[in-house]
């Protein structure tokens, strides 16, 4: 059975946007009910002030680096280390399990493993940030890396393409479309890994904020900071959707 | 086993630009029971809507057609069709593949048992009943499509290109393979096919179809005889067959290509 | 015409990803065959496969482990890194032999595996369900669907303090909260399955005359299986990684509660101990899955 959609074409944002109407309506319902819940305008009002608070904007700029550079560095590497992996079947073989094995393992268990080394701050932070985003962009291009078409290689063997060149010129434009993915999860990824080392050592950055705000019962600043977050996150893999969506494949 | 009758059918589309595409322009058109019968014509021509029709799977914007004497409104385990892609169960073994269509339609495990083995052995796959299809080449498939098919003793069989995807050689050797099924269970065979010499080599008649809006432009009664082999390619009634019915298409294809270029 | 199938414009990265996962995880590398099959039995046949493929890649893997092992066990005794970073590995084994017989640790395994057990089933029923219906009702699908891609990218896990204030400190805010992670990409992998089912399947449903029900359990279901099994595995994967993440930040009890807990009290021993078991645990599910997708779509592929 093929479904097709009998309805009008823009009576779908509409829906969608009807739905994000429903979920606010269902908030606002459920705030009433108990005084965990902040309200949607008083959510609302603590974004703002937040925003203009100097230490809250202090603690996001803080998140917002860790996340980028965790996000820089675990997109690389994982580009770097799936392309290598891609390219020797053998060494893929023995490793994949245990990359899999790993992806499924909860990373923030080894952040009181990392702390002795690295202290608590940035640099701990960012690695957590780190371990947590490489893995999707490791498992993605490395599948794409080997799944590429041997016609491809051809190709480049018989232009007499130096490996730089096949590197850069056919495989990585070959498996873009893994590797916006894989920055796409990425982010979230990252986001989560700084986070959660942030909940644990509260120093500075949201997950500290989030905390506090937990501990002292200021609901309206923990939803305010809760929804930033989602924002950020939401945009981002939006952003990076649409450029997926753009690639001619 | 019973004879196709084809009459006024007409088929229409809304084109993507909103105008109407007539795919199909009174066809009217008998098929005696027992025969054999193909349709050639170049692409996009519309016999694959043609055989969608007779099938049950499309229904006509006119006319109608007539199996023994049941109008064809929907699709039926009585009407077997064969479809071009692989439609082999990649999770059931051969086996299992043949027994599908008699387990949907409820027959006895002994009668599956039985009655699957007999068809097995028919279009040749003894000693492979326990085989996956992955392991299959795209010939062994169609092959076990053909099992499952006429394991459920369908009044007619139908078949849209089954041996489109295959290379020449297997396609030769199925084609007889099909041809010999043919002659020991005497099924009404309705045979789509864009490869003259295959029609010629299968079939009793040739229904030769046109450029959209498609119609029937000539019946070409294959005088060849019964048991055909590989050397009647070469032989003169071969030739002058084939000629016959290129000219018809060489024209149409110009035609067709002349249209999309438009 | 045909109308156009209704699926999520987005392949979710993680189908993708698993498919290509599966495609490895069989492990045997095998050369394309040209003639007619051959016998597909037999110990002549098994044999064949492994000589083209050489050493079975399970050995190299293990061989990786011990390596690692070893590594541990040379660095420690180098002392390349104080006992605070990583402890070695026989003080960590005494602690974890200790462990086992006491009953906090049996509790806490019991606690995560509920939790685990609890969060996966609910998300296979709901996620297969959300799935069919956005299958079949495509308009409601469409309206969901940016938010059901888009969520793949939010991370659930900050509503927990949230989820805790509201029903309390124990599991089941873990267990809610891991199920709504859980149940999306096996709802998406569901809706995208079906979709994506061959046309000429549902050809063939018609004309060998089969009811709904025959369509969707003996044709659909099965077609869809090798990306609703990734949606399963992905399920899995949730489950485990958000109980134990959550347990971790803020719980009575759980392994990952443990885990903090004994960092805390400056257990090393005891914390490496319950962070190797949340490994295994981690690798018994990955087994599981391993095999089960073995299981189910091994005999699909071609060799």
């Amino acid at each position: 059975m093929t479904l097709a959609l009998r309805v009008r074409p823009i009576l779908v944002p509409l829906g969608s946007f009807g739905l994000l109407l429903l979920g606010l309506a269902v908030w606002q319902l459920c705030s009433g009910l108990t005084f965990v819940i902040p309200s949607v305008p008083d959510t609302i009002d603590a974004v703002f002030s937040s925003l203009g608070d100097p230490d809250y904007l202090h603690d996001l700029r803080a998140t917002f680096t860790r996340v980028l550079l965790a996000c820089a560095i675990g997109v690389t590497v994982g580009v770097i280390l799936g392309v290598a992996l891609g390219y020797s079947p053998r060494v893929r073989a023995a490793v994949e399990p245990l990359i899999v094995a790993m992806n499924s393992v909860p990373k923030i268990i080894l952040y009181p493993l990392l702390l002795p080394i690295f202290k608590v701050g940035m640099t701990s932070q960012v690695i957590m940030g780190v371990i947590h985003a490489v893995f999707p962009m490791l498992i993605m291009v490395t599948g794409a890396v080997a799944h590429m078409p041997t016609t491809y290689r051809k190709l480049g063997r018989a232009l007499g393409a130096s490996q730089l060149q096949v590197l850069t010129r056919i495989t990585l434009p070959a498996v873009r479309r893994s590797i916006l993915t894989g920055t796409r999860l990425g982010v979230s990824l990252a986001t989560i890994g700084v986070i959660l080392a942030e909940f644990f050592t509260t120093e500075d950055g949201l997950g500290r904020v989030m905390k506090q705000a937990y501990q002292f019962a200021q609901y309206e600043r923990l939803m305010a900071s809760v929804l930033l977050l989602l924002l950020f996150c939401f945009l981002v893999s939006f952003a990076v959707w649409n450029l997926e969506r753009r690639l001619p494949e | 086993m019973s004879g196709i009758a084809i009459d006024n059918v007409g088929m229409e589309f809304t084109g993507t630009n909103g105008a109407p595409l007539v795919a199909l322009d009174g066809i009217e058109q008998r098929i005696e029971d027992g025969s054999f019968v193909s349709i050639v014509g170049p692409s996009g021509c519309g016999k694959s809507t043609l055989l969608a029709i007779v099938s049950g799977l499309q229904r006509p914007t006119g006319g109608s057609v007539t199996i023994g004497d049941r109008v064809v409104t929907k699709p039926d385990p009585r009407i077997g069709v064969i479809f071009q892609e692989d439609s082999t169960l990649p999770w059931r073994t051969v086996l299992g593949n043949v027994k599908f269509g008699m387990a949907i339609a409820g027959a006895s495990k002994e009668h599956q048992e039985e009655q699957a083995r007999k068809m097995i052995e028919l279009v040749g796959l003894e000693g492979f009943e326990d085989a996956y299809p992955a392991k299959l080449s795209g010939g062994m498939r169609q092959r076990v499509a053909i099992a499952r098919t006429l394991a459920l003793e369908p009044e007619v069989l139908l078949m849209d290109e089954p041996f489109g995807a295959l290379d020449p050689q297997t396609r030769l050797m199925i084609g007889a393979e099909v041809r010999r099924i043919w002659q020991r269970t005497g099924t009404t065979v309705m045979f789509v096919t864009h490869d003259i010499q295959e029609a010629l080599m299968l079939s009793q008649e040739i229904w030769v179809m046109s450029y959209r809006p498609g119609r029937i432009l000539d019946c070409v009664e294959v005088s060849l005889p019964e048991d055909r082999g590989l050397e009647s390619v070469g032989g003169h009634d071969f030739a002058e067959l084939q000629s016959r019915i290129w000219e018809h298409i060489r024209g149409e294809v110009t035609r067709g290509m002349e249209r999309s270029r438009a | 015409m045909p109308d156009d199938v209704i699926a999520p414009r987005l392949q979710p990265a993680e189908v993708v990803e698993a498919e290509a996962e599966a495609a490895a995880s069989t492990g045997e590398q095998t050369l394309p065959r040209k003639e007619d099959a051959p016998p597909t039995h037999g110990r002549a046949a098994r044999g064949a496969r492994r000589r083209d493929a050489g050493p079975p890649p399970a050995l190299a893997t293990a061989g990786i482990l011990v390596a690692l092992l070893l590594l541990w066990i040379a660095g420690s005794a180098l002392e390349l890194w104080s006992s605070n970073v990583l402890p070695p590995p026989a003080d960590v084994g005494s602690a974890l032999v200790e462990l086992v017989q006491t009953g906090t640790f049996w509790q806490a395994v019991r606690i995560t595996v509920t939790e685990i057990v609890a969060v996966f089933a609910a998300a296979l029923v709901i996620g297969f369900g959300l799935g069919m219906l956005f299958w079949k009702a495509p308009y409601l699908g469409r309206v969901c669907e940016p938010y059901l891609v888009s969520f793949y990218a939010v991370p659930f896990i900050v509503f927990y303090p949230t989820m805790v204030v509201i029903i309390g400190l124990n599991s089941w805010p873990i267990i809610v909260l891991a199920t709504v992670m859980a149940t999306i990409p096996m709802t998406l992998n569901t809706w995208i399955g079906l979709a994506g089912v061959s046309h000429v399947f549902w050809k063939l449903a018609a004309v060998l005359g089969c009811g709904r029900r025959q369509t969707i359990f003996r044709i659909a279901i099965p077609a869809a299986a090798p990306i609703v099994l990734a949606g399963v595995r992905l399920a899995l994967i949730y489950s485990l990684i958000g109980s134990v993440s959550m347990e971790f930040l803020l719980a009575p009890n759980g392994l990952g509660y443990q885990i903090r807990y004994q960092y805390e009290l400056f257990h090393q021993n005891e914390m490496v101990a319950y962070v190797l078991v949340v490994f295994m645990l981690a690798g018994l599910l990955a087994i599981t899955i391993a095999a089960m997708e073995g299981w189910v779509l091994g005999r699909r592929r071609s060799s």
